[in-house]
C-alpha cells in the first residue's frame, strides 16, 4: 500500500512526525539515511526548556513540555524523562541587573521561575563556586533521554503502522504540476503525494530537491561526558550559565558556555559551545579543553571527575533561531519541519503534533504563520 | 598476604610502612603501593557495593582498566584503587553506588 | 600546543623498543604512558622468555624491562609518565592529561603501543570479589607481592593460565586445577608438565559453572562438557576456593586506532578487530602506526621485534636513515619475526599477519 505521507529524517522531529500521523491513521513511510537518532538527536544533552524567546518559541516549548508529560506515560519504554526543573547562573555581578530584567519579563508573561541571589545559590548547591553572582530557578524545566526518546518514538509508529526504512537516502523529489508526485531513494522510488522535510541539517538540500530554498545551516557543538558521579554533586540536575543566551547570537569564531546537565545513570553532560564549521562534526580538542575550563569555573569539583568521551554534532541553525514548521508555498504536498537549532529535543514531540495536525486539516495547537517558511522572504521585501 | 620470600624475587626489600585509614580502621600500608595491593594485603576484599543492586566488588583487573576497585578516597569517589599510590594517612571508604563527595570540594 | 616527531603511546614492550630504535637514528622522541613506571606488562613476566639469543630466549621479562628503561633513557627519548593520553585528532594531534593538567601534543607520526585488556567470562557469580584477571593476579603477586588468596582455581590452559598457575605456586598459594574447555592444553607442553610436577591436575573439556560466596568467592562449581560445548548433567564438582583466575586471551586496546579512523579487519587468531597494517606496521591512516599486541595479540619477543620495524619506518619516513639503511636494520628484524612465528602458534599468526599485510597493500 502507498503511503499517504513520506517523512525524510530518523531524528527526533520524524520520528515525532511519525508517531503523530500514524496515531491519526495516516499511513507513513519514513526514509533516513543511517539509522535511528544517528545525528543531531544523538549529539546533544538532556535539556527540556521552557524559557526561550521569542514569544512564539515559548508557546512551543510549553507545548512541547506538556506533550512530554504524556509521552513519558504512553510510549513503550521508558525515556528517563523527570521534571527536574532548571538553574541559569550569572558569573560577573555586571551582568546580573539584565539577567533579572529578563526574568522578571518572563515572570510577567506567566512563567513560573524565580530569582536567586548569590546566597540562596550557595545553600541550593554548595559545590558551585562561591562567587557567582546568582541566578534563577525554572521549575517547569524537564529532562529527558533523547536517543531513548527518539527510538520510543520511532517504535511507537511502527506499532502503529509506520513504515520504517533505515540506510535508505533520498536521492530526489519528483513533482507532476508543483505538487509531489514521489520520492527517490538509494532503495528505489516511494510514490506519494506528500512528504515531510525533517532532515535537519541536511534539510536545505532536500528543499533544494523541489526548488525551495531552505535557510538552515548545521552550526556544531561540542559535549564532554563524565564518568557517573554522585547524586548529592549537584541538586538540579541542569545548571547553565545564563552567559549562554548572548552565545546564541554569535555569528563568527566559537562561542563557549558552561552548561551543566547529569542524566539519569549519573553522567554529567557538559556543554556547550557554538560554530560554523560546515558539516565537519569532528572534534576539535581546543573547544574541549576552552569548554571544559568555562564549566570548571562554576563547578569546582569538575577537576576531580574523569572525562569518559566527548562528541560534536550539527544543530540546524534556522537564522532567527525559530523553526521552520508548514508546508511550501509553490510546492503542494511538501511540509517542512526544520530548524530548530539547539531546541530540537525540547520542541520535537509538539513539531510531531503540528505537522499532523496541518496534514489532517485540525486546529492547530499553536498558532503557525510565525513559524512560516514566508517569513524569511517576507522580510527581505521589508527590507 | 605478603609474599614475603620468593624463589626468584628474592626476599621483599624493607618497605616503608605507613598507615591509612579503611573504614575507619587503621591497616599498615607500604607507601607507593596501589591502594588495592595494600588492601587485599590486610584481606579486605569487597570494595564496593554496585548502584543498581548493591551487589560486592571487588579487584579484577588490577591494571586501571575495568573500575570494579573504584572506592571513596579522602573524599572522592570513584578512585582507581588498583593504580592509586598509598600516601600516609589517607582515608579509604567503600563506596557504596556512586559514592559521595565528602568534604569541601576542590 | 607542544610538537615532537614521533609521539609513541604505551611504554611497554613494543613502545620501548620503537623509541629506542627511532631515537638512536636522531629522531625526536616522546613516549607516553599511564602508569608512573614505563615498562608495561613486562615487570610481572618473571618467567624466562623462549626463542633464539636475540629473542632475549633464557632471559626473564622483568630484567628485559631494566634493560630496555636503561637504553630508553640513555638515547635522549622524552617520556611522559602519569600521562593519559584521552584522544587523537586531526593533524596527528594527541589530547593527553598529564599531572592534572590538559595538554595537546602534535606530532609527525604517531606509534599506538597502547596493549591489551584482557577477557573476562560470564558465568553465574563472576562478579563477586576474588574472581579476577590472570593478569591482575600476576600484576599483585609478582609486582607488588600480595597474594590475594591461598586456594586458587585457574580457568584457561594458554600459556598465560599455566604459567600464572606456577608463578602462584612459587608465591605459596594453592592452585587445585587448571580448567580448560577444549579438548586439549592450550599451552606449551613444557608449562603443562611443570605444573603437574607439582601435582596441579589440568581438567580438559571442563569448566567454570558457577562462583559462589557471601560476599567473595568461597565455592568454585565446574563442569564437564561434550564434544559440542554442552554441559554434561552430573559432573559439577565443587571446590572450595578463594580465587577464580580467568586466563581467557586478550583484547587489543585499539580505541585510538579506531578515533583515529583506521581501518579494521576481524581476525579472530589476532584476538578480534585489528587495525589494518602493513610491513612497517604502518595503519590506512598516513603516519600513524601500531605495534605490539594492539596490531594482533601476540608475546612479548614480538611485540619488541614490532615496535623495532616502527621505529625504523618512522626514521626512514622522517629521513634519518636511507633507504638502504633501513632496508638493512628491517631486513634483521623481520627474519626474527619470522622465526618466532614458526610452529603450531606461531605459523598461525604468521598467516593471520600476512592476511592484514596484504589487505593494507591492495589499498
Amino acid at each position: 500500500m502507498l503511503p499517504d505521507v513520506v517523512v525524510i529524517g530518523g531524528g527526533i522531529v520524524g520520528c515525532a512526525c511519525a508517531y503523530y500521523l500514524s496515531r491519526e491513521g495516516v499511513r507513513v513511510c519514513l526514509v533516513e539515511k543511517g539509522t535511528i537518532a544517528s545525528g543531531t538527536s544523538r549529539a546533544g544533552q538532556s535539556h527540556i526548556v521552557l524559557w526561550e524567546e521569542p514569544d512564539i518559541n515559548l508557546q512551543l516549548e510549553k507545548a512541547s513540555r506538556d506533550l512530554y508529560e504524556e509521552l513519558s506515560e504512553e510510549l513503550p519504554f521508558d525515556i528517563e524523562y523527570r521534571r527536574t526543573g532548571s538553574m541559569a547562573i550569572v558569573e560577573n555581578p555586571a551582568d546580573w541587573e539584565a539577567f533579572a530584567r529578563t526574568v522578571r519579563s518572563l515572570q510577567a508573561r506567566g512563567l513560573n521561575c524565580q530569582l536567586l541571589q548569590n546566597d540562596d545559590l550557595i545553600r541550593l548547591e554548595p559545590n558551585l563556586a562561591p562567587d557567582l553572582a546568582g541566578g534563577a530557578f525554572f521549575p517547569e524545566d524537564a529532562q529527558v533521554n533523547p536517543i531513548l526518546t527518539t527510538l520510543a518514538l520511532a517504535q511507537a509508529a511502527r506499532e502503529r503502522g509506520a513504515d520504517i526504512r533505515l540506510f535508505t537516502e533520498v536521492t530526489g523529489i519528483a513533482l507532476s504540476d508543483h505538487r509531489v508526485a514521489a520520492v527517490e531513494t538509494t532503495a528505489g522510488r516511494i510514490p506519494t503525494a506528500r512528504v515531510v522535510d525533517a532532515a535537519g541539517v541536511w534539510s536545505a538540500a532536500i528543499g533544494k530537491m523541489v526548488g525551495v530554498d531552505i535557510p538552515v545551516i548545521p552550526r556544531r557543538g561540542h559535549i564532554i561526558v563524565t564518568e557517573p558521579v554522585p547524586e548529592n554533586l549537584i541538586h538540579c540536575k541542569i545548571i547553565l550559565a545564563a552567559g549562554y543566551m548572548q552565545t546564541l547570537g554569535a555569528t563568527t569564531g566559537v562561542a563557549l558556555s558552561a552548561n551543566i546537565q547529569q542524566t539519569r545513570s549519573g553522567n554529567l553532560l557538559l556543554g556547550s559551545s557554538r560554530d560554523f564549521a560546515g558539516f565537519d562534526r569532528s572534534v576539535n580538542p581546543a573547544v574541549i579543553q576552552a569548554q571544559a575550563a568555562r564549566n570548571l569555573r562554576f563547578l569546582p569539583a569538575l577537576a576531580d571527575i574523569h572525562v569518559i568521551r566527548t562528541y560534536a554534532g550539527l544543530r540546524p541553525y534556522s537564522p532567527d533561531l525559530v523553526p521552520i514548521i508548514g508546508e511550501a508555498d509553490s510546492v503542494k504536498g511538501f511540509y517542512i519541519a526544520t530548524g530548530h537549532e539547539g531546541a530540537g529535543i525540547t520542541m520535537g514531540p509538539i513539531t510531531g503534533k503540528l505537522i499532523s495536525e496541518i496534514i489532517t486539516g485540525k486546529a492547530p495547537t499553536v498558532p503557525l504563520e510565525p513559524l512560516s517558511l514566508r517569513r524569511f522572504s517576507q522580510r527581505q521585501e521589508e527590507d | 598476604m605478603r609474599v614475603e620470600e620468593h624463589p626468584i624475587l628474592g626476599e621483599m626489600k624493607k618497605p616503608n610502612v605507613v598507615e591509612i585509614e579503611v573504614d575507619g580502621e587503621i591497616i599498615p600500608a607500604i607507601e607507593g603501593e596501589p591502594i588495592a595491593a595494600a588492601l587485599l594485603a590486610a584481606g579486605k576484599s569487597i570494595f564496593r557495593y554496585t548502584r543498581k543492586r548493591n551487589e560486592p566488588r571487588g579487584v579484577f583487573c588490577a591494571i586501571g582498566r575495568c573500575t570494579d576497585c573504584m572506592m571513596v578516597v579522602d573524599g572522592i569517589p570513584n578512585v582507581r584503587t588498583c593504580v592509586t599510590p598509598v600516601r600516609a594517612g589517607m582515608k579509604i571508604q567503600t563506596q557504596h553506588g556512586l559514592g559521595e563527595f565528602g568534604g569541601p570540594l576542590s | 600546543m607542544r610538537e615532537t616527531e614521533f609521539a609513541i603511546v604505551g611504554a611497554g614492550p613494543a613502545g620501548l623498543s620503537a623509541a629506542i630504535e627511532a631515537a638512536r637514528a636522531g629522531v625526536q622522541v616522546t613516549l607516553i604512558d599511564e602508569n608512573d613506571k614505563p615498562g608495561g606488562q613486562l615487570f610481572k613476566q618473571i618467567h624466562k622468555f623462549f626463542g633464539s639469543k636475540e629473542h632475549y630466549a633464557g632471559v626473564r621479562g622483568i630484567d628485559i624491562g631494566v634493560q630496555l628503561l636503561h637504553e630508553v633513557e640513555t638515547c635522549g627519548v622524552e617520556v611522559m609518565l602519569n600521562a593519559v593520553v584521552w584522544g587523537i585528532f586531526a593533524d596527528h594531534t594527541l589530547g593527553i592529561i598529564h599531572d592534572h593538567k590538559n595538554l595537546h601534543l602534535k606530532a609527525k607520526k604517531i606509534l599506538l603501543a597502547t596493549g591489551a585488556s584482557e577477557n573476562a567470562l560470564a558465568f553465574p557469580g563472576w562478579t563477586l570479589p576474588g574472581v579476577m584477571g590472570a593478569g591482575a593476579i600476576q600484576t599483585l603477586v609478582n609486582i607488588h607481592r600480595v597474594l590475594p588468596g591461598r586456594r586458587v582455581l585457574m580457568v584457561g590452559s594458554g600459556n598465560v593460565g599455566l604459567i600464572v598457575s606456577y608463578q602462584l605456586l612459587q608465591a605459596g598459594a594453592e592452585v587445585v586445577a587448571v580448567l580448560e574447555a577444549m579438548p586439549k592444553i592450550g599451552g606449551y607442553g613444557v608449562h603443562a608438565s611443570k605444573l603437574r610436577r607439582h601435582g596441579v591436575p589440568i581438567l580438559t573439556s571442563t569448566t567454570i559453572k558457577e562462583a559462589r560466596g557471601k560476599g567473595k568467592v568461597e565455592e568454585a562449581i565446574t563442569i564437564g562438557l561434550d564434544e559440542h560445548w554442552r554441559e554434561i548433567p552430573g559432573t559439577e564438582k565443587a571446590y572450595q576456593v578463594d580465587v577464580i583466575c580467568l586466563a581467557l586471551g586478550l583484547t587489543p586496546l585499539s580505541e585510538l586506532a579506531w578515533m583515529a579512523g583506521c581501518q579494521f579487519d576481524y581476525i579472530p587468531q589476532l584476538g578480534g578487530h585489528i587495525p589494518v597494517h602493513d610491513a612497517n606496521m604502518e595503519t590506512t591512516v598516513n603516519g600513524i602506526y601500531v605495534a605490539g599486541d594492539v596490531s594482533g595479540i601476540e608475546e612479548a619477543s614480538t611485540a619488541m621485534e614490532e615496535g623495532k620495524l616502527a621505529g625504523i619506518a618512522v626514521a626512514e619516513a622522517l629521513g634519518y636513515l636511507s633507504a638502504a639503511e633501513a632496508a638493512c636494520k628491517k631486513e634483521v628484524v623481520l627474519r626474527r619475526l619470522d622465526e618466532l612465528r614458526s610452529g603450531p602458534f606461531g605459523g598461525v599468526r604468521k598467516q593471520a599477519k600476512e592476511q592484514l599485510h596484504q589487505q593494507r597493500c591492495s589499498q
